[in-house]
């Protein structure tokens, strides 16, 4: 019961159709990635949840209430995107009175600290700061909240290695003291991987995969070598894409390894995230 | 509740700390602009202007408009829904426009009394014998322009600019139509009629007394209207 | 310690790698406690699911155990425990991809004994 379901979901622009017919869930207590291109969709799809926009058919239940027009299910969710939805002229420490107005569970304090830890000068008006600071801001009010699910759309954009760093750090010791609902919605797949319990992979409107990313891994795994030898390793399997250069040639697979025949020269190596996710995004995908 | 006190207490607090600014400056560009006539003149009598509301109207209306814009993307960041943050707008606009038409009666009325050639928007209507219906008579004006300009604001936003420009001027040359048809095409009786009809509403009955808490109900119907309207319009209304 | 995210193996066994390492240089002696998962997770920026499951493989070959409360221990024995199952694989992770690599650079038998030879001798003479 406890989750964000998102049942058939379409959404059109115009002729194009950014969501086609998406369910997926994000479940209580995980860590998810929520990989797509840019124009994927993942946007699309937050706005949706997050009350923004509406979607032309399906529905979003958050804990079994619709997202749709109902305080009751927003109370429960917070998302973190780049677009500017702030009062311009408030300074942060004024925000952060606000959001602890408008929601039962803002800790206060804890924005404090960790606007501190960021270096975030909370006497700042939020036009004042830097586009990178005002991500920070964005993220701080984020971590202080204590909502059982919180939405990150591009959470890192902008942000120099250093704040990055601390971000990650800060969200995993708040996952430590309550497993919520954590969705990370990024194009920038590898510094995620290790940090995402679950992928949820979306590509022009579809959701290509939602899996553990433990088991994604173990399935993906590319094979180089000569091209003959290559393709008749790769009969019958799942090919989710290939590089050639002259007359070598790699395959990137999807599914059980079998035993190499004797005396081949082919390689067998694993297959990272972000290039299992490139080679089912290319040209179409799977 | 408590979510709804807050968040038109957020409203309240981004608009009204603009009231006292709005009022020091209308009242020191009127003053300089009076001192400097009347140095130039030679006396203070001609100066002045009439019928300061006008400016106080511009900046409700200013407030409808605005008030959409960086409060609805504000609360619906926080997990407001359109209904509540409508309600809130009213609210909103109920208090400023309280506020301010309850200033404006009272120095309409206290210039018209030192300056016996101030004339107040209401008062060279109707007097200056009854406060109350001055105070009603400006808040419904007032609100009922902050309604209208916020429907606009969201009719604009959710049509689009550039198919709102061509709604304006349609409209614009229906009214023009309209008057046209007053004037040339309708008999003399029913436009007599029509004539007499808006009379009334604005207080003015046929057989010669004033009514003085009609008008302020007209306008108050109007507000209604418009708020309807602006309802409807904020229901649909998405924040890609 | 140090996770490789472009390695073939799954971070979850580099995890319970690298710690079998820590327990076996002692680093980490027996019936000490071990950092907690939390701990591991904020400082590597890995899901601390998937240091659990690192864990929970030491925990399966009797490496480590969880006291009540108090976290991960290293268990008693730990050190030999690990050293037996190192040797075990010993085989297989090195000789068999040393004979391979021979057998490509077509480096006989003999070959290979007289460089074990030599690689002790320096050992010794680094030592003295």
């Amino acid at each position: 019961m406890n989750a964000i379901r998102i049942h058939d979901v379409t959404k059109k622009y115009g002729n194009v159709t950014a969501l086609d017919h998406v369910s997926l869930s994000f479940e209580y207590g995980k860590i998810y990635g929520f990989l797509g291109r840019n124009g994927a969709g993942k946007s699309t799809l937050i706005n949706i949840i997050a009350n923004r926009i509406f979607a032309d058919s399906g529905e979003v239940l958050i804990d079994g209430i619709p997202a749709k027009e109902n305080m009751r299910a927003h109370e429960k969710i917070f998302c973190m995107s780049e677009a500017d939805l702030y009062d311009t002229s408030l300074k942060v420490k004024e925000h952060f009175k606000w959001i602890g107005r408008f929601y039962d569970s803002f800790d206060i304090e804890k924005a404090f600290r960790i606007a501190e830890k960021f270096e975030l000068d909370t006497n700042r008006r939020f036009k004042a700061l830097s586009k990178g600071y005002q991500s920070i801001f964005k993220l701080t009010a984020a971590l202080a909240l204590e909502v059982p699910y919180v939405i990150f759309d591009e959470p890192v954009l902008g942000l120099d290695a250093n704040h990055r760093e601390l971000f990650y750090e800060l969200l995993l010791k708040d996952y430590e003291q309550n497993e919520r609902t954590i969705v990370i919605a990024t194009h920038l797949i590898e510094e995620v991987a290790n940090l995402i319990e679950e992928v949820v992979l979306i590509d022009r409107g579809k959701v290509l995969v939602q899996e553990n990313v433990g088991t994604l891994l173990e399935s993906g795994y590319s094979v180089t070598g000569l091209a003959e030898e290559v393709d008749a390793y790769c009969n019958g399997k799942n090919v989710i894409g290939s590089d050639e250069a002259g007359s070598l040639k790699a395959a990137y697979v999807l599914g059980d390894r079998t035993p190499l025949p004797k005396n081949s020269h082919l390689q067998i190596s694993a297959m990272n995230l972000q290039k299992l996710f490139v080679k089912l995004t290319e040209k179409g995908g799977r | 509740m408590t979510k709804l006190k807050s968040m038109i207490q957020y409203e309240c607090m981004t608009s009204a700390r603009y009231i006292p600014i709005f009022y020091a400056i209308e009242y020191a560009v009127v003053i300089l602009v009076t001192v400097m006539i009347g140095i130039f003149s030679g006396s203070f009598e001609n100066g002045g202007t009439s019928a300061l509301e006008i400016n106080s109207l511009i900046y409700v209306s200013v407030l409808g408009a605005l008030g959409f814009h960086e409060d609805f993307k504000m609360l619906i960041q926080n997990g407001f829904t359109r209904t509540y943050i409508f309600a809130a707008a009213v609210s909103l606009f109920c208090f400023m426009c309280g506020i301010m038409s309850f200033v404006d009666a009272v120095i309409g009325n206290l210039l018209h009394r030192l300056l016996p050639r101030y004339d107040s928007l209401y008062g060279a209507a109707y007097g200056y014998d009854h406060f109350l219906a001055n105070w009603l008579w400006l808040f419904t004006l007032y609100l009922l322009m902050c309604c209208l300009l916020y429907l606009i604001a969201l009719v604009i936003h959710r049509i689009g600019k550039h198919l709102s420009l061509y709604v304006g001027i349609v409209l614009g040359g229906i009214i023009v139509l309209i008057a046209a048809f007053f004037r040339y095409v309708l008999p003399r009786e029913a436009a007599g009629k029509v004539l007499e009809f808006l009379m009334n509403v604005m207080g003015f009955m046929s057989d010669g007394t004033v009514n003085h808490l009609l008008p302020a109900l007209t306008f108050l119907v109007l507000a209604c209207v418009f708020g309807a309207g602006a309802y409807a319009a904020i229901r649909g209304t998405e924040l890609p | 310690m140090n996770i490789n995210p472009n390695s073939e193996r799954p971070i979850f066994i580099q995890i319970a790698e690298q710690l079998e390492d820590a327990i076996v240089t002692g680093v980490f002696p027996e019936e000490t406690k071990i950092p907690s998962t939390n701990e591991l997770s904020a400082l590597l920026n890995i899901n601390p699911h998937t240091i659990l499951k690192g864990m929970n493989l030491l925990v399966d070959d009797g490496v480590i155990y969880k006291k009540r409360g108090l976290g991960m221990f290293v268990k008693e024995g730990a050190v030999e425990k690990v050293r037996e199952k190192r040797q075990g694989q010993f085989y297989h992770q090195f000789i068999e991809t040393m004979i391979e690599e021979a057998n490509k650079l077509h480096m006989t038998k003999e070959d290979i004994i007289s460089l074990v030879e030599r690689g002790y001798e320096n050992e010794c003479n680094q030592d003295s």
